[in-house]
């Protein structure tokens, strides 16, 4: 298979920056031939779906990245709002560092007060999280734009 | 064709800055424990908007959570929380009406079926003497259908038939109908299945429609998994958004509704 140009280097970039596992899942979200089914169990059929697959990249980074990191804002949000204190953080701590009691994978994440809130702030979430969006739908719409020329000098 | 390069600037610094600060989305799994936790504090909030009750956040031992202490979210399947560093819990409670009615929900939490085998929910209301029992007795599992059972699927895709089987199994396993001999003598039991609390219907259907049961998917239902939920009153929570707001309003009325049926659960 010809892997697009621009979803190889997306998935590097996506790798090289400290995320392989989430760029793998990427790729392979991206290279799937996505089917639609229509009816149900007794009368259905599948429709193959056109779509391009850096559209289908991105839209996977925007709902793993963007979509996760507003659950992550709003949920801390409303549990400050129930204990009625400052912000609480919400972290995820390697499971070497917890207890295992009562876990069967080891694993667990925690809203943490004040846990690296010097260099990851709410507000500084808000910003980072929001401009990536925003260069993510410009991928995007430099594709189209490619896409659309390309057409027309055709 | 390459991608603009100015772009490809841009999103390795923001990408670099996410990964440096571990944010959730950096991390295997991330997204759907962010799921899970927006659903889990988006009911809680829902209780905390319902006159009459009021809501306290507490640590994995019972005790209240002290101010500024981390709130620990299980990051997968577990047993009850026993001490201070498990996974925290939401308690609700109702000081008014015909009586007094304390609620704990819990996320991540395995109910132990009548087979034996353990089902996870993403999310679990349960009356607080069932998880008072189970600590009192050093045990890990409740037994039984919660007054609250929620899934949560982090996928784009669309929910297909078979996850909602899932779902329906578990609460097959689960559900303790009025004709079943035995032990079970409540909706809920402890472990050993000594204790219960909560009332039982003759069908399994009544058992699934006096609670609220429903799974949360990121990317919508297909057609199939449709008329079985209707039918089983499993409640679909589809196309979450960044917006979240429909999700947010359905996950709130059926949170209120369990609220509001307390009573008739006991």
């Amino acid at each position: 298979m010809l892997l697009p140009q621009e979803l190889q280097e997306l998935t590097a970039i996506v790798a090289e920056a400290g995320m392989p596992s989430l760029a793998g899942e990427m790729m392979a979200y991206a290279l799937a031939e996505p089917l639609s089914h229509q009816g149900d169990d007794t009368e259905w059929q599948e429709v193959q779906e056109s779509v391009d697959p850096l559209n289908r990249a991105v839209e996977f980074l925007r709902f793993q990245i963007v979509l996760a990191e507003l659950h992550v804002a709003e949920t801390e949000k409303i549990a400050s709002d129930i204990q009625e204190q400052a912000t609480a953080k919400i972290v995820y701590t390697p499971p070497s560092q917890l207890s295992e009691t009562g876990f069967e994978d080891g694993s667990k994440s925690v809203f943490a007060e004040k846990t690296r809130a010097e260099e990851w702030t709410s507000l500084r979430r808000h910003r980072v999280v929001t401009a990536l969006d925003h260069i993510l739908k410009h991928i995007i719409e430099d594709e189209d734009q490619e896409y659309g020329s390309g057409s027309e000098a055709d | 064709m390459a991608l603009d390069p100015k772009r490809t600037r841009q999103l390795r610094a923001m990408l670099r800055r996410l990964s440096a600060a571990n944010a959730i989305s950096s991390i295997p799994g991330g997204t759907g424990k962010a799921l899970e936790a927006w659903v889990f504090m988006t009911l809680a909030d829902a209780a905390r908007q319902k006159t009459g009750w009021q809501v306290t956040l507490h640590q994995g031992d019972g005790s209240r959570l002290p101010p500024n202490h981390p709130f620990v979210f299980s990051g997968g399947p577990s047993g009850l929380s026993q001490a201070v560093g498990d996974p925290c819990f939401a308690r609700l409670h109702r000081s008014g009406g015909s009586e007094p009615r304390t609620l704990e929900l819990h996320h991540g939490l395995q109910h132990k079926g009548r087979s034996g085998a353990r089902h996870e929910w993403d999310i679990a209301l349960l009356p607080t003497e069932i998880p008072q029992g189970i600590r009192a007795t050093n045990a890990q599992y409740p037994r039984g259908l919660p007054f609250l059972g929620i899934e949560c699927k982090d996928k784009l895709r669309s929910g297909n038939s078979d996850e909602m089987r899932q779902t329906l199994a578990r609460m097959f396993d689960l559900a303790h109908v009025t004709q079943l001999r035995g032990s079970v003598t409540h909706r809920m039991m402890d472990e050993h299945g000594t204790a219960g609390t909560g009332r039982r219907w003759p069908t399994y259907l009544e058992n699934y429609s006096h609670g609220a049961f429903g799974v949360v998917h990121v990317g919508g239902f297909q057609l199939g998994p449709r008329d079985m939920s209707d039918h089983y009153k499993i409640q679909r929570f589809g196309h979450v958004t960044t917006s979240n707001t429909a999700t947010r309003n359905a996950l709130e009325v059926s949170m209120s509704r369990v609220l509001d049926r307390i009573d008739q659960l006991y």
